[in-house]
């Protein structure tokens, strides 16, 4: 196998994973939101932001 | 129930949205705010302290509301604070109106209902430096006494009237109040004026408005631009004004653009030593991102002229025209924005469905919100007609490509019109709640928001193609050129697949043995009827990750130019003159449309599918609108082509 075979390999295995990474992150927000407040919970309020 | 620590006053924060309370809320309480939620809700219930004279208070931030007619969720939860019924917080011992003064009537409809709860009332007139900008004269004390309740005029970013505030609120708490408001009558109706009348009598006696020749020039033209009839004739002739423009503008942009990701596919070709790691920078990256940069000039173009009229107040007047259709149909007039956020892109627009308060009227929305013509759509639209309608006009000056284009937009809209009707009368049954919409004063748009909206739009869209649609047209050139024929002289490349002159049997076998070949052969039989072959399969299947890879799906398929010598001829061109295996043309005027009337009804976007399995928290509605815009848009372009067939249309 030659360098250029291996480099455009790594390139298509980059693109893969960043388009693989997206899709799973597409999959996760295909979950409904959750209905109570909590730590990354996904409802309207940045739990990160709440001051104690 | 009663509030842990009962000796600390509690004052609400109240008033219309976007009237200033965020901002009059972070001034008075600092850095000392918590944020939560209301018990068994998603809505934020913001909360800090703030020092009244020489005590203490605590501040609660109440959602912003038009009203307290209880109707929404945000409206039940403020009702329930003002009344004490909100577990963990006491009744307030005093409530802020917060009142934009650029807007009165309308802000002091609320502070009329918040007489009826018993809670001294202190207003917050804020806005004031663009009301006093505006030449308009307002006598504090007088409307105060009108009112029968203190006003302060405030201006948080420069701490004007924030003391005084502070007193007239420790002044309110210690002191019984009487409002002027007597609400005679029976019926919701007769209250509703009652209150009405109350505001109108108060501004006449304390407010002179410097712009009553303004207001006379905004209604004599309302009267035209919302006339139902030549509304609708101005509204269609805006657009085709604006979309020949953007044709017209973005060619010179366009046509460099194209010259010069040739230009650099070329200067790439002569620079990397012959082989795999040049096919792939030359047909996969430059052709592929370089496909969909060049449509650029127009996205610009659409959002300036987006920008312009949002700015001047007449997308306002569009609105309001549309509320009519969307009525009649039994869509809700809180329906539009969401539609209208749409035309941007189907994502943000879903997302704004959340401020109608009723599910059906909400499901509604979200089912016929793809429909609008995203900006994802605007490069596929753009390339059908500079291939084969440009520099065609319509009686004589009016470009068929505007024509073509307003046609893709209103098709969008009709049916999304008719699919509502439809579930408003079945599935999603119910009446819809009245709407009232405020109509701003025209007025110059501003340079610098018309351009940073403009700006915004473009990044997106670079970043995207810098991206997703990158890394999209590696995968999909790696598709087409593996598997390799094992013979080095067979060697195939995608770039000089099936051309009108490049074309040899070898390359063309190449093409149609790889990975994407194999599959757009195996669902060609199914999109034959529409007239399309196996590669603008191959482009469909590609386009659902988003809509504007069919643009660098098809540059990757067709882009010509393999030999070393010539030069790569542009998409439209190659696009032009593909032939398929027994040398007919692939590509007609009725091919290109029906791809157009394809991509106006099919969903063609995962992202949108995500967000609506997410809002909709059902996979029976969301696998329901992925069905049957699928089949509506088979449907429709089953008829357009065949249909434009037998009307001897090639």
């Amino acid at each position: 196998m030659d360098g250029q075979t291996i480099a455009v390999g790594l390139i298509v295995l980059g693109a893969a994973a960043y388009v693989g990474s997206l899709l799973w992150k597409r999959a996760r927000s295909f979950a409904p939101k959750k209905k109570a407040c909590g730590d990354d919970c996904g409802c309207g309020t940045d739990s990160k932001k709440v001051m104690r | 129930m009663r509030d842990a620590s009962p000796a600390i006053p509690l004052i609400a924060l109240a008033g219309n949205p976007n009237a200033g309370k965020t901002t009059l809320f972070n001034a008075l309480t600092g850095l000392s705010q918590k944020v939560a939620n209301y018990p068994g809700v998603t809505v934020e219930r913001k909360e800090g302290s703030w020092s009244i004279g020489d005590q203490r208070a605590r501040l609660i931030d109440l959602p912003g509301l038009y009203s307290l007619d209880a109707t929404s969720i945000d409206e039940h939860i403020a009702s329930d604070v003002l009344r004490g019924e909100v577990s963990g917080l006491a009744k307030p011992d005093a409530v802020i109106a917060v009142v934009d003064a650029t807007n009165l009537e309308r802000n002091l409809y609320l502070v009329t209902q918040l007489f009826d709860y018993q809670v001294p009332v202190v207003v917050a007139l804020t806005m004031i430096d663009v009301f006093e900008k505006q030449q308009h004269k307002i006598d504090i004390a007088k409307l105060s006494d009108s009112l029968g309740v203190p006003v302060v005029a405030v201006n948080a970013s420069e701490g004007r009237g924030i003391e005084e505030l502070s007193e007239a609120v420790a002044d309110a708490i210690s002191k019984t109040q009487k409002p002027k408001l007597e609400l005679n009558g029976d019926g919701e109706n007769a209250r509703i004026f009652a209150r009405y009348n109350f505001i109108s009598n108060a501004l006449q006696e304390s407010v002179v408005h410097n712009d009553l020749t303004a207001h006379g020039i905004s209604e004599k033209i309302d009267r035209v631009l919302t006339h139902k009839l030549f509304g609708l004739l101005i509204l269609v002739a805006i657009l085709l004004v604006v979309f020949q423009t953007i044709f017209t503008w973005a060619t010179v942009p366009m046509d460099l653009l194209e010259q010069g990701f040739g230009a650099i596919g070329d200067a790439a070709r002569t620079a990397l030593p012959e082989g795999i790691l040049a096919d792939l920078i030359v047909d996969g990256i430059i052709a592929g991102v370089g496909g969909v940069l060049v449509f650029l000039p127009q996205i610009l173009l659409l959002f300036l002229f987006i920008s312009i009229l949002e700015d001047t107040g007449y997308m306002a007047r569009a609105a309001f025209l549309m509320d009519k259709l969307m009525s009649r149909v039994g869509l809700h007039g809180k329906a539009f924005l969401p539609l209208m956020s749409s035309f941007a892109c189907a994502i943000p627009g879903i997302m704004a469905t959340r401020t109608i308060e009723n599910q059906r009227d909400r499901f509604a929305t979200i089912m016929i919100a793809p429909f609008m013509s995203c900006s994802a759509r605007l490069p596929v639209y753009t390339l059908m007609i500079a291939a084969f309608f440009a520099g065609q006009t319509v009686l004589g000056f009016v470009s068929l490509g505007a024509v073509l284009m307003l046609a893709m937009y209103a098709l969008g809209i009709v049916v999304a019109l008719i699919v509502a009707f439809i579930l408003k009368r079945t599935a999603l049954r119910s009446p819809p709640p009245p709407f009232i919409m405020e109509l701003p004063p025209y007025r110059m748009p501003n340079i610098r928001t018309v351009f940073q909206n403009m700006l915004t739009r473009a990044w997106l869209f670079v970043k995207r193609a810098g991206t997703v649609i990158l890394a999209i047209s590696i995968i999909l050139w790696a598709l087409m050129y593996f598997p390799r024929a094992e013979s080095k002289s067979d060697a195939f490349t995608p770039s000089n697949a099936e051309t009108a002159e490049a074309v040899t049997p070898t390359e063309s076998e190449q093409l149609r043995n790889s990975y994407a070949g194999k599959l757009g052969h195996a669902i060609e039989p199914v999109i034959q009827p529409l007239g399309f072959d196996w590669k603008i399969g191959v482009a469909l299947i590609a386009s659902f990750a988003a809509r504007e890879v069919l643009v660098s799906t098809l540059s990757i398929i067709y882009n010509v130019g393999k030999d070393e010598t010539e030069e790569s001829p542009t998409l439209i061109s190659a696009i032009r003159e593909a032939k398929n295996e027994r040398g007919e043309t692939v590509w007609t005027p009725l091919t290109a449309l029906t791809l157009m009337v394809f991509f106006v009804l099919a969903i063609q976007c995962m992202s949108t599918v995500a967000v609506v399995r997410r809002e909709t928290n059902s996979w029976g509605w969301t696998l329901f609108m992925v069905g049957y815009m699928t089949g509506l848009a088979y449907f429709a372009a089953f008829l357009t082509y065949q249909g434009g067939r037998l009307l001897g249309f090639s």
